[in-house]
């Protein structure tokens, strides 16, 4: 049994992931009640909304952890704090109690992610850098990123690196493209590159982690549509909507020829409907932005109610379980 | 895959000359880089093992070929890229410019194309109304 700092330290390590996990969890129900609606607006809102729910168990962890703490112990605000929830044992921490436990599993479980991910890193970029020993040529595009050539037959086209993205497209795509539609497939590639795309794709697949693999899952899909949106738009600067839209078609029907030949070598990860909501999202862009004013007070109302809840859990687990 | 830099000299080699032994190999890269014959043997097992390249043994010696040629290999490279993602249904690494699915028949796509159209139609209508 820890009395001192130290166990202060923990009793809000503890606290932090009570919260983290009960905001996870309201999150997780919101999203199932709202989700279907998060598509009426625009790309940037949607974005933003997935970012809320990607960080918001962290962001109700820590404030509600700063919450709890002795920081503000002799506050007005604490006072009426405590009125309403309180930590009973925050000056005593036992490692071998469901708090303890549950920071080790915490703490497990996000160094295995941090592993898991860090290798498919390194596994992909050693692909990547093989793949440019064998086939690579550099192509001019009059920026200053680089697109590499592949020398393949495949049809593909792909932006990879996570500081300093590279677009490649296959030869067997540049040979069946006209210049504009290349033009296209590059400016598209192009915009990936700029804003950072993979880096941001790993984080959102790291922050989803923690949430339900459903949920995960389909965040992630969420969130991969919405970079493509932003990417085809950028395209949409320089050309119509309608050939911007006719490309993806063509380079779809491409891949599709191919894969029944070359079994595996295309890349794959769109359902059917994705390639639809990108046809019908450049014909007829939403433009709907969300109030910003929404997803601060959401996330101050989740606040309060994780602040109780936490409380709720505390003291019903340990009428349960006492353990000291 | 993971292939070392000796390795992918080795494969580069081995597409251009079949059929040679580790010594052979060795006197070719070694006016490349300063490998051991220990060390070049030791790549060819490891990319007979990775069942990138058959033997066959002549007298002493294993005559080594490529199992895989070149344009297969970057096609499996490709989808090694992929490969990550795929598996988890996720992507996280990648941004692609297009991906097809099984499930999105020639019907959808048709349909998809006709909604192209109707829009350019659309437009062109409109820019003739205003001309």
């Amino acid at each position: 049994m820890l009395i001192s700092d130290l166990a202060v330290v923990m009793n809000l390590m503890a606290i932090a992931l009570l919260a983290f996990f009960i905001g996870a969890v309201l999150l997780s129900f919101t999203w199932l009640l709202l989700g279907r609606f998060v598509g009426l607006y625009s790309t940037g809102s949607q974005k933003v909304l997935i970012w809320t729910w990607m960080l918001g168990p962290w962001f109700l962890g820590l404030m509600t952890m700063l919450i709890f703490s002795p920081l503000f112990e002799q506050t007005e605000l604490y006072g009426l704090i405590e009125s309403l929830a309180h930590w009973h044992h925050l000056y005593v921490f036992q490692l071998n109690s469901w708090h303890g436990i549950s920071v080790i599993l915490f703490v497990v479980f996000s160094f295995g992610l941090i592993v898991i991910k860090g290798s498919q890193v390194y596994r992909q970029n050693n692909a990547l850098y093989t793949l440019k020993h064998f086939s690579a040529s550099q192509h001019s595009c009059g920026e200053t990123q680089k697109v590499l050539i592949i020398d393949s037959d495949v049809s593909s086209a792909f932006t990879s690196g996570l500081f300093s993205p590279i677009c490649y497209v296959s030869k067997g795509l540049v040979d069946k493209l006209s210049p504009a539609e290349l033009n296209i497939v590059i400016e598209h590639e192009l915009a990936h590159a700029r804003n950072k795309d993979p880096l941001f794709m790993l984080l959102i697949a790291c922050l989803s982690a923690y949430y339900p693999n459903k949920l995960a899952l389909l965040l992630n899909a969420k969130y991969r549509l919405m970079t493509e949106h932003v990417a085809d738009q950028s395209t949409v600067l320089k050309h119509s909507a309608e050939d911007v839209a006719a490309t993806l078609l063509k380079v779809v029907r491409l891949q599709k020829s191919l894969s029944v030949k070359e079994s595996g070598a295309y890349l794959c990860y769109f359902g059917a409907n994705d390639i639809t909501q990108r046809i019908q999202q450049l014909l007829q862009p939403t433009k709907k932005p969300i109030p910003m004013i929404i997803p601060v007070v959401f996330m101050l109302v989740i606040l309060c109610l994780n602040i109780v809840a936490v409380d709720a859990t505390h003291h019903l687990v340990e009428s349960v379980f006492t353990h000291y | 895959m993971f292939l070392g830099e000796l390795e992918k000299q080795v494969m580069q080699y081995l597409w251009s000359s079949p059929n040679v032994d580790a010594k052979q190999v060795h006197a070719v890269l070694a006016k490349q880089r300063d490998s051991s014959l220990n060390t070049v043997q030791s790549a060819l097992e490891r990319l007979f093992k990775k069942g990138l390249l058959s033997r066959e043994k002549r007298g002493h010696a294993y005559l080594y070929q490529a199992k895989i040629q070149r344009d297969d290999l970057i096609a499996k490279l490709i989808d090694s890229v992929a490969s990550d993602f795929i598996s988890q249904g996720e992507s996280t690494l990648v941004a692609a410019f297009s991906s097809v699915s099984s499930e999105m028949d020639e019907a959808q796509l048709d349909q998809l194309e006709k909604l192209i159209e109707i829009q350019r139609n659309q437009l062109k209508n409109g820019n003739d109304n205003v001309d």
